[in-house]
């Protein structure tokens, strides 16, 4: 034991040294300075009155701040004064970081500080252009939770050709989830599921419901339109559906008609502008519509009236 | 915008769709002819006004119909009278 006599102005006294950390209530040890093990933190009321600055050890259990669960963390308080001081807690195994700031007694809300991995900027919401998805190998990758871009190209599924399409994935446990695909200027989805574990694998896509895809539209309606062929890859097709305006001088749509691909002749019905009656035969291959001329009820022909407007390729029904 | 133009064998326009409709290998166009795209054929890049003759396109009203089956079923009546 050293004892010496020191003095200090107006102080005098007998001391112990060298002094320790824990003597001077100073770091190193001090506030957890130097320390593998901080003091732990196992209350509410605990966390609360911690405003002084140091490192601590977040210990209080089944806890859930914005969104995550956690019973251990690291805790940092920066001091501003008295009446001030900022929290940074980070949940152990996350790479969270939440904080919180206090003053003249009061606390503020939570706030998550990590937005890399975590809603509402990560996976997508929120956002115009969510994260892409540009090969096979990542769309098989991603089974988490979230919004995506699929952006791979020349993509044909379930006879569906894209480049591009809307994708969610809703995810189960860590070994399920179904991802689902709405291609670009479709009306179709396209859906598949993933089980994980020892089947490891996901199932082939589906198509759900019907498609409806505009294939080709008119972009002269005012033009005759004479017999001839619309050249249309049909070949993941079951039906097209076929409208058709009045004339080219009365452009409101009055035929309508639906035929299978590679089926019967089908025809387009429609009247003149002075109701008499007309027709046009539309037959639908793999490769296109092909559009006869329009023939009255009384066996004139024509290419004025019965003008097609608009072909749909249509999946999902019977041949 | 662009257009993709439906050809004949020869150079008539027989429609013209949108350039994002287009069939792989299509004849693409920046602008379309004005008024009707049928009277024009599309030759060595350039349009060349050229209608076809006007064909008896006319469809007969009801009325003009209802004479017509009149007059028929008038001379099937003096076939049968006489």
């Amino acid at each position: 034991m050293n004892l010496k006599s020191i003095k200090f102005p107006g102080i005098v006294g007998t001391y112990t040294l060298p002094q320790t950390a824990s003597d001077l209530d100073a770091a190193p040890d001090g506030y957890g300075l130097g320390t593998t093990t901080p003091e732990d933190i196992t209350s509410d009321t605990q966390l609360d009155a911690t405003i002084r600055g140091g490192f601590y050890r977040y210990a209080i259990a089944d806890s859930t701040i914005c969104g995550i669960s956690f019973s251990l963390g690291s805790l940092a308080v920066y001091p501003i004064g008295t009446n001030g001081a900022v929290q940074e807690l980070r949940p152990f195994r996350t790479t969270h970081c939440l904080r919180r700031y206090y003053l003249t007694g009061t606390w503020s809300e939570w706030v998550n500080t990590d937005t890399t991995n975590f809603a509402p900027n990560g996976f997508g919401l929120g956002l115009n252009t969510p994260p892409a998805v540009t090969t096979t190998e990542e769309l098989d990758a991603t089974r988490k939770c979230g919004f995506y871009r699929y952006a791979i190209s020349n993509s044909v599924i379930c006879g569906i050709s894209f480049n591009s399409a809307s994708m969610i994935v809703y995810s189960n446990t860590a070994n399920s989830c179904v991802q689902e695909l709405i291609p670009y200027k479709t009306n179709c989805c396209l859906r598949r599921n993933y089980v994980g574990g020892s089947t490891n694998k996901w199932s082939d896509w589906e198509l759900v419901g019907g498609v409806q895809k505009l294939l080709w539209e008119n972009a002269s309606l005012t033009s005759d339109f004479s017999a001839q062929t619309i050249a249309l890859d049909l070949s993941g097709y079951d039906a097209v559906y076929i409208e058709a305006v009045r004339s080219t001088s009365s452009n409101v749509v009055s035929g309508r008609t639906m035929v299978s691909v590679g089926g019967l002749s089908g025809y387009l019905m429609g009247t003149t502008d002075q109701l008499t009656m007309i027709r046009r035969e539309v037959k639908a291959t793999t490769t296109g519509v092909v559009v006869s001329a329009y023939q009255s009820a009384n066996s004139s022909t024509g290419t004025s009236n019965e003008i097609p407007y608009r072909i749909y390729g249509i999946k999902g029904v019977s041949k | 915008m662009k257009y993709a133009l439906n050809l004949a064998d020869d150079g008539r326009i027989l429609s013209a769709t949108y350039a994002e409709f287009a069939p792989v290998g299509s004849v693409m166009v920046n602008e379309l002819p004005e008024g009707n795209v049928a009277d024009y054929r599309y030759v060595n890049g350039l349009y060349v006004h050229d209608p076809l003759p006007v064909e008896d396109d006319h469809i007969l009203s009801d009325a003009e119909r209802i004479a017509e089956m009149e007059e028929a079923l008038a001379m099937l009546l003096n076939g049968v009278t006489e």
